[in-house]
């Protein structure tokens, strides 16, 4: 299978937020940081204002978690797919600094007579995938990657983007699952181990075949190894 | 259509030293790599013992971030060898590890933790034609590997796949483990009444896959599964929901049923969490077939837990139990505690029966992964 149906999409930069449905029930708006008077990745309000959620442990979730988690909402994860659908629906993310952040602020810690034990499981970056899968009872396959080729030089090796788009692809050509949401998450609040500052979650909710409405609103293709592989969603968003 | 998926060479590094046999006959003799710390011994952590590759396994001392590297690359040269030196121009990767080379955050150096990086030097280093993936997913990370690869041979995408599986342990891992105090101060005791939480170990496997039965060693991957507990991040689902699922997806992947499975190669980290949640877990998924799950056993009381390396390290053991015919004990285990539906070998056993081995697998993040090897 080299194409797949896009059901929607969602992201968050350092602009704001956007979605193909899920932000205040209306496709395609978009709701600044500067509006909403918050820094990015916002907090548990954010989560309050933006999609008129309650989210009780957001504030504790580290910032890839809450990119995700709020590019899901803009996607409207919880309703484009049913919770019979979300049983089976994988997580396949990708990322170029990973934990970075965390593995820094951890690792500050190491001389001290307590290490900062709280942050350390975010210092895996499957824990924030599974702040998304519980936050919809996503049961499906989970799966971090990694697609950063030299992590020193600041260098993106455009052949290694889109693993996340070829692994969904990948994943449904042979059955094992229907449906992904799949995308990119890189957040660092400041410059770190010489990586500079970066804000960005991109997510797409992906099927084999149309949703149920019968229609998508976009083709999922092989990425071609020379364009961004998520250009297309941001697009689609805003 | 998926295409069948073979084993076709298969390498180790762990605290046993150099080899696969070397693993397999130390965890089948019973015998423990958890030894008193020595290469990590003069971090300050709450427990005593750690699997680390033995001092002098290799020929000239390694940096402690080059470690993974070069533990992957000998585990490689013994997959390459028994698989008959394939030609790598041919070969793909993919990199299966929870911290990679930690350089430039601990020491310097230009790792930064990042999976993928690690992933292209050692492509790099073995001149593999087919470009690396790199995966993290926490302890789950070697099993959610071999089905990332066998998924790209499946799909026809490519017909000879290297898994790699590493962690080396290091000051970061334990004082993390330690912080949560999720350490047993000496050796664990997966499922035992007195058990304190677990140890740590070094670990690389390197398991070649391929499309062509002529290049099999006689073991399929027959089937593969993810599942997310999807109820908290660092702690399991209290009924082992995620688990189960995870092992009936893989059953049902290969085509099989649950009462097909002779043996089970268990997560089994030591914490009173996740054997309970283990034990109820696959005890419920094949409570509609059996009164007792088949003979499972872990490791980690042995080679320690390699963490990303881990579901690597297991799936060699798995296959071993199938070749051996043989469940060995569990080391450390006096008392059981947890659903006993779970049968647990106390002594070693001999199958009767050994055609299809589970191997499953958590990590943070409520990540699950399962896969069956078949004779």
């Amino acid at each position: 299978m080299k194409s797949a149906t896009i059901l929607g999409c969602g992201i968050v930069d350092e602009v704001g937020i956007a979605g193909t449905r899920g932000i205040a029930g209306k496709r395609g708006i978009t709701a600044t940081w500067s509006e909403l008077d918050m820094i990015a990745p916002g907090t548990a309000k954010t989560v309050r204002t933006v999609f008129a959620k309650e989210d009780a442990t957001f504030r504790r979730i580290d910032l890839l978690a809450r990119a995700l988690v709020l590019a899901c909402e803009a996607a409207d994860v919880e309703n484009l797919l049913t919770a019979e659908q979300r049983q089976h629906t994988a997580i396949c993310v990708e990322t170029d600094l990973g934990a970075l952040a965390t593995d820094v602020s951890f690792a500050s810690s190491l001389g001290d007579e307590c290490v900062h034990a709280g942050i350390f499981p975010y210092s895996l970056t499957s824990t924030s995938l599974g702040e998304v899968a519980l936050r919809y009872k996503l049961r499906g396959p989970t799966i971090s990657l990694s697609v950063r080729d030299d992590a020193a030089a600041n260098e993106r090796d455009p052949a290694l983007a889109g693993e996340s788009v070829r692994e969904t692809l990948r994943m449904l050509a042979c059955g094992d699952v229907q449906h992904v949401v799949c995308g990119v998450v890189d957040t660092m609040l400041k410059p770190a181990a010489g990586k500079p500052a970066i804000m960005r979650a991109v997510v797409a909710v992906i099927a084999a075949s149309q949703g149920e409405s019968g229609a998508g609103i976009g083709t999922l293709e092989w990425p071609d190894g020379k364009a961004d592989p998520f250009a297309q969603f941001v697009a689609m968003c805003r | 259509m998926r295409r069948p998926v073979f084993v076709a060479g298969r390498g180790a590094v762990s605290g046993f030293g150099l080899g696969v046999k070397a693993l397999c006959d130390g965890v089948f003799a019973g015998q423990t790599a958890l030894q008193p710390r020595v290469r990590t011994g003069h971090h300050e952590v709450a427990t005593t013992v750690v699997g680390e590759i033995p001092a002098g396994t290799f020929e000239q001392d390694i940096d402690e971030n080059e470690l993974p590297r070069h533990a992957s690359l000998v585990a490689t040269e013994e997959a390459f060898a028994e698989a008959g030196d394939p030609d790598p121009k041919r070969m793909g990767l993919v990199l299966a590890t929870t911290k990679a080379n930690m350089s430039g955050i601990c020491g310097e150096g230009r790792g930064l933790g990042s999976p993928m990086f690690l992933a292209r030097q050692i492509s790099n280093d073995l001149n593999l034609g087919l470009p690396p993936s790199a995966l993290s997913v926490a302890c789950a990370s070697g099993i959610i590997g071999i089905a990332t690869a066998a998924r790209r041979i499946a799909s026809g995408e490519c017909d000879l796949m290297l898994v790699l599986a590493v962690d080396i342990i290091n000051e970061f891992i334990l004082k993390g483990f330690g912080g949560m105090g999720a350490l047993d101060p000496e050796r664990c005791r997966p499922f035992d009444r007195e058990r304190r939480g677990v140890s740590l170990g070094d670990g690389a496997a390197a398991i070649l896959l391929s499309a062509n039965e002529r290049d099999s060693i006689g073991i399929r991957v027959a089937g593969y599964a993810g599942a997310n507990d999807a109820c908290h991040v660092t702690g399991p689902d209290y009924d082992g929901l995620g688990i189960g699922l995870a092992a009936k997806r893989a059953v049902a992947h290969a085509g099989l049923q649950m009462s097909d499975i002779d043996l089970i190669h268990l997560h089994a980290t030591g914490t009173r969490a996740n054997d309970k949640s283990e034990a109820i877990g696959l005890a419920n998924a094949w409570s509609e077939f059996a009164d007792k799950t088949p003979p499972a056993f872990g490791s980690k009381s042995q080679t320690g837990h390699t963490l990303g390396a881990a579901g690597g390290i297991e799936s060699l053991l798995a296959m071993a139990g199938l070749e051996r015919r043989c469940v060995p004990k569990n080391v450390g285990l006096e008392t059981m505690n947890c659903d006993e539906r779970l049968d647990l070998a106390t002594t070693p056993r001999e199958l009767t029966r050994a055609n299809h081995a589970l191997k499953v697998a958590s990590g943070f993040g409520g990540v699950q992964g399962a896969a069956v090897f078949s004779v």
